[in-house]
């Protein structure tokens, strides 16, 4: 009786978390939508490196590809580029969230900041610096920073109303 | 750590990456043409996201007039101020009114190429991280669009089509890198090469290269219409500056666009005309 509640329990937060994820997807590749200054914020990583730390690992790396392959759907740059970093990072966070740190929201501000220097860093590598292009940089300072930026502070919100909705699912977390 | 490793669960994690390694070089081989997967999601997502950009046009225009209400105040002293350059201006009517006919033969594209076969679209997605370099159209194979048909609006042209979907297709527009158009400018007939730079993109400018001679500053750029891909004679913008290049003794142009390419709504897709794919060898 218990394995069977929880289960159908798993289920719905599952199909909360498909639906959220599309939601954002679908909000994040609005045209306009969000923007400050011509900047408009990445909702798919901070929505995938909280459910990472509020979830297990198989939770965090299937989330991490399934927002980083809807990712690739709107950006139309190589596909499967965003599913694999996403998932790698996920799996990452997730171990560390389960076996060394606290989940709170220091450590999502931590966690959020480093995964999104790492995708930024790639990100910015793979489609721009080794293709040579002039003035990189340049795109880099005035573009690719602020847009991570505005991603990291969408982050710290996208944390509070994952955990809200984790919490209910899975109880407080320590 | 060790016991981590030597689980099972390691080794599907591996397993994943190396299959999304896979995708990655599968999707990367195949030139534009979108992967099964890529396709399924997209034919899923596309009509959620012609609805949100619908109401977000509607719900942005809505609250713009009272947001901008500064800038409206702003605008309008700006454009007192306009009013008496252009009593000046007047007297230039008559050379205004000859260069308008030639643009309006020139932008009345599809009265003047009657070869054209077109099929319309609207904009339904914008990645935050591409915007100035691609965008997502709501049409795709299924309405007959192939990968590299041009991409244009009333005004001219904006980009080619770089991947196709079922029902949706991705858009790289003159701003990018990664586009180079063979044009000339249109009164003086000098060649170059149009593509995006990485510095100016987002003042919604690109550049033209390797022109021998210094085009006019103000004059129209248009395609020239040799490489099989674009049609001839579709407006890409005007000169704005002229400048020599770095090395060399050619010279390169900053062009602003017909349109305001990161804020297009609707755009049309040439899936056919005259002279089309001629001259383009296999691979290219």
């Amino acid at each position: 009786m218990f394995e069977k509640k929880t289960t159908k329990t798993n289920m719905i937060k599952w199909a909360i978390y498909i639906v959220i994820a599309i939601i954002f997807y679908v909000l994040q590749s609005t045209p306009g939508l969000f923007e400050i200054y011509g900047v408009a914020p990445i909702l798919l990583i901070p929505y995938s490196i909280s459910i990472a730390m509020l979830e297990r690992e198989v939770t965090a790396g299937f989330f991490g590809i399934f927002c980083g392959l809807l990712w690739d759907l709107s950006s139309g740059n190589l596909f499967g580029f965003n599913a694999l970093i996403l998932f790698i990072l996920s799996i990452l966070i997730s171990l560390l969230v389960t076996n060394l740190l606290r989940c709170n929201w220091i450590t999502n501000a931590m966690l959020t900041f480093f995964a999104i220097i790492i995708h930024m860093a790639t990100y910015y590598f793979f489609f721009y610096f080794i293709w040579g292009y002039d003035q990189s940089l340049s795109f880099l300072a005035h573009y690719i920073v602020p847009m991570y930026i505005y991603t990291f502070l969408v982050g710290i919100i996208i944390f509070q109303l994952i955990k809200r909705i984790a919490t209910r699912f899975n109880g407080e977390y320590i | 750590m060790e016991k981590l490793f030597k689980s099972i669960k390691f080794k599907i994690f591996v397993g994943i990456v190396a299959l999304l390694l896979g995708v990655m070089l599968y999707c990367a081989a195949t030139d534009g043409i979108a992967s099964i997967p890529q396709k399924l999601l997209g034919f899923v997502t596309v009509p959620f996201q012609t609805v949100t950009t619908y109401v977000s046009n509607t719900v942005g225009g809505f609250f713009s007039k009272y947001t901008d209400i500064d800038e409206v105040i702003a605008e309008n002293e700006e454009y007192k101020a306009q009013i008496d350059e252009l009593t000046q201006q007047l007297i230039e009517y008559k050379n205004l009114k000859i260069e308008n006919e030639q643009l309006k033969d020139i932008l009345g594209i599809k009265e003047e190429n009657t070869d054209f076969e077109f099929v319309n679209a609207t904009v339904v997605g914008r990645d935050p991280a591409t915007k100035y370099e691609k965008f997502k159209i709501s049409k795709g194979s299924m309405q007959g669009v192939s990968v590299h048909d041009p991409v244009i609006t009333s005004s001219g042209l904006v980009g080619w089509i770089e991947e196709v979907g079922l029902n949706y297709s991705v858009v790289r527009t003159i701003l990018s890198p990664q586009l180079d158009v063979g044009i000339s400018t249109f009164d003086t007939e000098i060649l170059g090469v149009a593509s995006g730079d990485l510095e100016i993109m987002s003042e919604n400018r690109f550049i033209v290269e390797y022109m021998e001679t210094r085009p006019k500053v103000g004059e129209l750029v248009v395609t020239a219409g040799e490489s099989g891909f674009f049609p001839k004679n579709l407006v890409l913008g005007t000169i704005l500056e002229t400048k020599m290049q770095r090395y060399g003794a050619s010279y390169y142009a900053v062009v602003e666009p017909v349109d305001e390419i990161s804020e297009l709504h609707y755009v049309f897709v040439i899936t056919d005309f005259i002279g089309q794919g001629e001259g383009i060898e296999e691979g290219e």
